[in-house]
């Protein structure tokens, strides 16, 4: 099948933001003590937003009931609410007759995300007249929809629907394999866990396929997951495997997962390339691991000491800034530095003049960018008198002058425009810098970037 | 007669053949190669910039993000939420949005995950909010569609300083991006200044890795002929900007055409191995 012809619209993360930023908000708003009159109508656009109200502010835990005098509708009271609508589109088809959903699978000049949330809809449906439909898109169809297909199968309420799947998870195409995969992951069935387990263990199948089960395994909450991971990690002999595996285990909250990791850290012997990759599963970890990273900052090998550090880049803010603070101070290699300016930027708080003595003394190229980031990211960088100084003279004319550097490396330029524009929140130098990227004839993607940096100084 | 010279005749076949097969090799690699790969060698570079501009609520998310010789990603970039009037709230929200995350392979299959975290705050209904939302993303290369394919979670948290948050989780929802205009995965191995030593055993030059979005992966290259075999096993180093990418080629040439046997390493991330004997 040709690619698509046009660019599909990325709806999805904004849209998501939007309704549970809306929901968030809106819960501010309930039960205020305003009469509920000023908001029933229509609104009109204000000419300013209105002072604080001497009744105090209007966030409250507390329900009240939908009827009582003094409730203020709220986003989830108007019947056809923004939230309602954004819900609707991004859930996929809802209780749409099976030809519909056909015709829009077997549409091939249709956004292909439309055909695959129909494809799925038509998986989950419990109907038989879905499952004879199911059966026949899966003999003729498009990976990608089979694997919809497969995931929607998880859900469905016919009785063949859970052997289908099983059947699937054996097919020759491994994106379909990889849905069933998922699709198993969603059940979260003592026996979808036992299925997952197998297809993890069997060396006959092809590596995507066993990775994507340890993956699936890791975001199930059925117990026996988390415990069949952790005895894989230490049993399986393909190290690609168990990367996979750690990275599984790494997608489950701290909580549940620490004591492990410490103990799998300590294994005897254990292979460099694998305490590698424990790290690096930490740092998808939701939860404070940020006092156990650091420690693995002052490892004796640096490709560790690395992926500590971007390990305390990727996870949940932390509080070790001090910390690696120091590990910067002693640290030789400028690959690692790189790592742990991203790292420091990561957490609540470190102090500002120390990183900039460090920053000034940085001489690999690399770790410089980095540095030039984390400086011009610090909220009190446009406050600092020597910051400041530094950014206007030093840090944004070597990031220009990276940035419309051709035969500079791409991910370095675009590591400077990014820089640019948190610097820009501090300095107009930084935006004029910008601006003349933009107005150079620059690679198009460069010049994009530069654009979009520029919107975020403008949106700050 | 005629039988004593056969055997002359046979000896002197077997004295000449050697160099005759000889002078049909192509002998060891020298000068400039280039090889496209298409569907059998494919490296994604998920880099470029993703502007999401929501209209109809009138809500950005734009930022770049940009991937290094090791698959790590870094990016950043705003969102904002000017105007919730039209929501009934008085009040904006905008944000800063930083991306870590990273590329990996596992056979046919490549993973791009990596979160958003955005932190900012606004203004509602005249009291001042933080917002928070960290985002992840767990996606696969759709190499047919060029796509991200996946799924969206995570949670957002709105806090007014002095009363309290309330905190949301996005359960795992389909995600899907369209991966940057020229990013197809294809991508081009030039070999450079390729000089045997006096030897012919001993080859060393330059190479770079030219991906479909303009992106250049530079190498340092040595190895080695084998005369017997015809075969020159080259390694590939990562130079500039490029330090922990590995390759490793074994090949031939036949005249100003490269022929490679097997290709193995890992470059952005990604494993690459490709046996075509």
């Amino acid at each position: 099948m040709p690619k698509q012809p046009e660019r599909i619209r990325p709806a999805v993360l904004v849209t998501i933001l939007a309704v549970a930023g809306l929901v968030v908000l809106g819960l501010f708003v309930l039960n205020r003590s305003k009469t509920a009159e000023a908001h029933t109508s229509t609104p009109a656009a204000p000419a300013e937003l209105p002072q604080p109200s001497h009744d105090g502010p209007p966030f409250r835990v507390t329900q009240q009931p939908v009827n009582s005098s003094s409730h203020v509708p709220s986003l989830s009271d108007r019947p056809e609410s923004f939230l309602a609508k954004v819900v609707q589109r991004q859930s996929g088809p809802k209780n749409v007759p099976v030809s519909e959903l056909l015709a829009l699978i077997h549409n091939e000049s249709a956004a292909l995300g439309a055909r695959r949330k129909a494809a799925k809809a038509l998986g989950k449906s419990g109907s038989d007249e879905a499952f004879e439909a199911v059966k026949e898109i899966l003999r003729e169809s498009p990976s990608r929809i089979k694997a919809a297909i497969a995931e929607g199968l998880a859900e469905s309420s016919h009785p063949d629907a859970k052997d289908l799947l099983f059947t699937l998870l054996d097919d020759q195409d491994e994106v379909c394999a990889r849905g069933a995969v998922r699709g198993l992951g969603f059940m979260g069935s003592p026996e979808a866990v036992q299925k997952l387990v197998q297809t993890l263990h069997d060396e006959n199948r092809p590596d995507s396929v066993r990775t994507e089960a340890a993956l699936a395994l890791g975001e199930m909450e059925n117990p026996g997951a988390m415990v069949a991971l952790m005895q894989a990690a230490r049993s399986t002999e393909d190290p690609e495997i168990v990367q996979s595996i750690l990275d599984g285990v790494g997608n489950r909250p701290i909580s549940e997962t620490r004591e492990f990791f410490e103990s799998y850290l300590q294994t005897p012997g254990l292979d460099s390339e694998l305490k590698v990759a424990a790290i690096e599963a930490l740092g998808n970890a939701e939860g404070a691991i940020s006092d156990l990273l650091v420690n693995y900052t002052a490892d004796a090998d640096p490709e560790i000491r690395a992926a500590a550090a971007w390990a305390l880049s990727a996870s949940d803010r932390g509080e070790v800034g001090g910390d690696v603070l120091k590990a910067l101070e002693r640290e030789q290699d400028p690959s690692v530095r790189l790592r742990l300016y991203q790292a420091l930027g990561n957490q609540q708080e470190y102090d500002l003049s120390s990183a900039l003595v460090l920053v000034k003394s940085e001489r690999d190229e690399a770790a410089r960018l980095a540095a030039y980031h984390l400086l011009a990211s610090h909220p009190a960088a446009g406050e600092d008198r020597g910051v400041l100084q530094f950014l206007q003279a030093v840090a944004v004319p070597e990031l220009k002058a990276t940035a419309l550097n051709e035969r500079q490396e791409f991910h370095h330029r675009l590591s400077s425009i990014m820089a640019l524009g948190r610097a820009g929140r501090s300095t107009s130098a930084a935006t004029d810098a910008l601006q003349e990227v933009v107005g150079a004839g620059v690679d198009p993607r460069v010049k994009e970037a530069a654009i979009t940096a520029i919107r975020t100084i403008a949106g700050h | 007669m005629k039988l004593q010279r056969f055997p002359l005749l046979f000896l002197a076949v077997l004295t000449i053949a050697p160099f005759l097969s000889t002078s049909t090799q192509a002998g060891p690699l020298s000068g400039d190669y280039v090889k496209t790969f298409s569907s059998e060698v494919q490296i994604w570079d998920p880099s470029g910039s993703y502007d999401e501009n929501f209209d109809e609520e009138g809500i950005d998310l734009d930022f770049s993000m940009s991937v290094d010789s090791q698959g790590k990603i870094v990016g950043s970039g705003t969102f904002s939420f000017p105007d919730l009037w039209q929501e009934g709230i008085h009040g904006y929200i905008n944000g800063v949005v930083t991306v870590t995350g990273k590329v990996s392979s596992s056979g046919s299959v490549t993973r791009v995950t990596y979160k958003i975290r955005i932190s900012g705050g606004g203004m509602v209904d005249g009291y001042p909010v933080e917002f928070m939302a960290n985002l992840s993303i767990k996606a696969e290369i759709d190499p047919q569609f060029g796509e991200m394919v996946g799924t969206v979670s995570g949670k957002l948290q709105a806090r007014m300083p002095g009363e309290g948050s309330e905190t949301i989780k996005v359960p795992p929802t389909y995600f899907e991006t369209p991966l940057p205009e020229g990013m197809d995965g294809g991508c081009t191995l030039h070999l450079n200044n390729l000089s045997p030593d006096a030897s012919g055993k001993k080859i060393n030059g330059s190479g770079r890795m030219e991906l479909s979005n303009g992106k250049i992966l530079l190498f340092s290259v040595s190895g080695k002929y084998n005369q017997k075999k015809d075969e020159a096993k080259l390694a590939l180093r990562g130079g500039a900007g490029n330090e922990k990418s590995k390759l490793s080629i074994s090949a031939s040439a036949n005249g100003a055409l490269l022929n490679v046997h097997a290709l193995k390493g890992k470059t952005l991330g990604q494993k690459i191995q490709v046996n075509s004997r």
